[in-house]
């Protein structure tokens, strides 16, 4: 990898080289970044203290009892979210195990096989188009990867 | 038209000529199947086609209304996706299953009578197993075989069952069934496995992440798809099917949550919507028959697209387990953006799919007087936040850094989670196009103020939620870990404790495949004794005798076709 300092952006603490990010991801290192977190968390904040609010001014359509009271479905969104989340804490105490709990008549303990896979690193990434695709289909290039495995 | 080109029959003839094309035609032919397939599918009219009368049963293939026409044309779609999203796949066994497969599940939900439906039923089953037993490890093997054990349970249900409901009734047409006789149960019951009611649901769970990354996005639009049709075609409005919905929309939450391997979290997610399209048939008002196609057809999108992320995560990663992973958008950012619509989908974000039908069916709750019923859908839809559109994507491509870097997918991935996700996205926004082909005329309108604020309410306040407890440090981090569920008690609890039945099924095995072995090779010596030279079979014969042979067996074709 090119040490160039350049390229080099510095986001949350993290040094990284511009050439280990794909373009489109560059619209995504905010949220590496801890400020941008927080003000992400602020709008959000701000953005359900208004949705509360219309719930007082706006007379809401109702088919169930209880339905209309101010707040019940931010209400049901938040409590819920937090009993699932505490809950299955506990379950997990209840429920969980080693991999090699049912091995071997069970996936969880072993690795996909390799042969149906293509571990390439984002500096391998081959220049693949829609047009490659298309002659792939039209037979005017190889596809690639020969028979044989679980998914090749 | 000829009855072979009937799409069913046009799979199951793809099937059978794949193994003999070159491997760029074998996977050409699973994307031209698919659209040739849904062209003639279009082109019958409603009505019942494609029958033919076999020892006195006229049997049904093609019976051809909106509902099955919506089934239709999604398998379509999923075929053909999942096509695009395999292309680089060159092992025959998979083509052929795929193909096989999505030919059977086409042939089930245009199945107009039950004798049609069983033989499509099973077709599922044996073709779909091969999608686990390709990823060729001793692990996959096993599950293949729980897998195949109970989907053939559930067709041996279904058989048993219409020879009761036959018995009783005289008629095999496969129309509202309800619970009326012990042999419409059993079919229920059939019904009930496929669909994965709670207790009935562990296959789904154990051989879904079993599969290959390809094999499992083609699993995850069939076989349940196919049991929701059923149900809606035989058992709309039985009112248990309310409480089983009910059920199996929460409880899948609890187990998605605890798991470590995303594709375990994405079977169980399929789970809890399967409740909601339960659910929506058991009330079976118009409006919930709807709601449930409706969310049948965008299910099968989201939950494709989800299931494609998660691949391509393994294709480029080795690995879908939460724990070994994070970090990833850096790299993957089209297949990170293909997940976020999958999941903004399913949790019914509004201008996603999951909001134009999930709302039909909360209304028609909500309209039918099951508030617990309700509130229970309610929550469910915060457990999918929780479960899936918070986990999958945040947990993949967010969270803490893995280090790994891995290539964006391939060319034919990304165009088919493009694909998929343009579809989810095309449905949120105009979901004029998918109520035009729903059973019933809609006058539904989701995009009203109430119902994009409500949504937004319950939405946005459970991310809140998320953050929150993200902040307090009481979100869990993932370990790798296998989860138990109910399964536990046949793998492991009841083999421990009770190991002299354990060994008596286990001898019984060894002697059931004994005996056949041993029929097999009685029936291998006779054929080797008669046609060895000189032996009866490989002597020159009279035309007497011949003549004699001929006329005995056109006097069987003549008795069978009086029967």
């Amino acid at each position: 990898m090119a040490m160039n300092t350049d390229k080099q952006t510095r986001t949350g603490g993290a040094v990284e080289a511009a050439e280990s990010l794909a373009p489109l991801a560059r619209y995504f290192r905010w949220t590496d970044n801890q400020s941008s977190v927080d003000r992400f968390i602020r709008i959000l904040t701000y953005t359900c203290v208004i949705l509360f609010l219309i719930d007082i001014v706006w007379h809401r359509h109702t088919k169930v009892p209880g339905e209309g009271l101010w707040g019940f479905y931010a209400i049901i969104g938040f409590v819920f979210f937090c009993l699932l989340v505490v809950a299955s804490r506990f379950l997990r105490l209840l429920t969980q195990r080693d991999v090699s709990f049912y091995a071997p008549d069970c996936v969880d303990a072993e690795e996909y096989p390799e042969s149906g896979t293509e571990p390439l690193t984002h500096a391998q990434m081959p220049k693949d188009s829609l047009v490659s695709l298309g002659n792939q289909m039209l037979g005017r290039e190889a596809t690639g990867k020969e028979p044989g495995g679980a998914s090749s | 038209m000829t009855n072979l080109l009937a799409p069913p029959f046009l799979y199951l003839i793809a099937a059978l000529i794949c193994p003999f094309l070159s491997s760029r035609w074998r996977a050409l032919l699973l994307l031209g199947v698919p659209v040739f397939g849904l062209m003639i599918m279009l082109a019958y009219p409603v009505g019942d086609h494609v029958v033919w009368s076999v020892v006195g049963f006229d049997l049904t293939f093609m019976r051809v209304d909106r509902l099955s026409t919506l089934f239709g044309i999604i398998f379509s779609i999923a075929a053909l996706l999942s096509g695009l999203y395999a292309w680089h796949v060159r092992d025959t066994v998979q083509q052929v299953a795929t193909l096989a497969y999505a030919g059977a599940a086409i042939g089930g939900v245009f199945a107009g009578d039950l004798i049609s439906l069983f033989l499509w039923w099973e077709g599922t089953a044996v073709a779909s197993v091969f999608l686990i037993w390709a990823r060729r490890t001793p692990a996959s093997t096993a599950t293949g075989m729980r897998y195949l054990l109970v989907q053939v349970l559930s067709g041996v249900l279904l058989l048993a069952g219409l020879l009761m409901h036959y018995h009783d009734t005289g008629s095999i047409a496969f129309e509202h069934l309800g619970l009326v006789s012990p042999g419409t149960f059993l079919i229920f019951l059939s019904f009930g496995i496929k669909c994965a009611f709670p207790l009935l649901h562990n296959w789904l769970a154990d051989a879904y992440p079993a599969a290959t990354l390809t094999g499992t996005v083609v699993l995850s639009a069939f076989t349940t798809k196919m049991a929701v049709y059923a149900l809606a075609r035989g058992y709309a409005g039985t009112e248990v099917l309310i409480y089983i919905g009910a059920l199996m929309t929460l409880f899948p939450i609890f187990l998605a949550l605890v798991e470590d391997d995303l594709q375990r979290v994405l079977a169980y997610s399929l789970n809890s919507q399967l409740g909601f399209m339960v659910v929506g048939v058991g009330i079976g008002s118009e409006l919930s028959i709807n709601g449930s196609a409706a969310h049948a057809f965008c299910s099968v999108l989201y939950q494709g697209l989800l299931f494609m992320s998660v691949g391509a995560v393994v294709y480029r990663t080795g690995t879908s387990r939460a724990s070994q992973l994070g970090g990833l958008y850096r790299t993957m950012p089209v297949t990170m953006l293909c997940c976020l619509v999958g999941a903004a989908s399913i949790s019914a974000v509004p201008l996603f799919s999951g909001f134009v039908s999930k709302s039909l069916i909360l209304d028609a709750s909500g309209y039918n007087g099951n508030y617990v019923v309700w509130l229970a859908l309610l929550v469910a839809s915060v457990g999918v936040l929780v479960h899936t559109t918070i986990k999958v994507p945040y947990l993949t491509f967010f969270a803490k850094d893995s280090g790994k870097r891995p290539a964006e997918a391939p060319i034919h991935m990304r165009l088919a989670m493009i694909l998929t996700a343009s579809l989810c996205v095309i449905i949120g926004v105009f979901p004029g196009l998918l109520y035009s082909l729903l059973p019933y005329s809609v006058d539904y309108h989701p995009y009203t103020f109430d119902h994009v604020l409500v949504q937004l309410q319950l939405l946005l306040f459970a991310l809140l939620a998320f953050v929150v407890l993200k902040k307090l440090g009481l979100y869990p981090r993932m370990v790798q870990s296998t989860s138990l569920d109910t399964d536990v008690i046949y793998r492991k609890w009841l083999p421990d404790r009770l190991p002299a039945v354990t060994q008596w099924v286990v001898n019984l095995n060894a002697c059931a495949r004994q005996m056949a072995l041993g029929w097999l090779g009685t029936g291998y010596g006779m054929v080797e004794r008669l046609t060895r030279p000189g032996a009866p079979l490989a002597r020159g014969w009279s035309v007497a005798s011949m003549m004699f042979v001929v006329i005995v067996l056109m006097c069987a074709v003549l008795v069978l076709n009086l029967l």
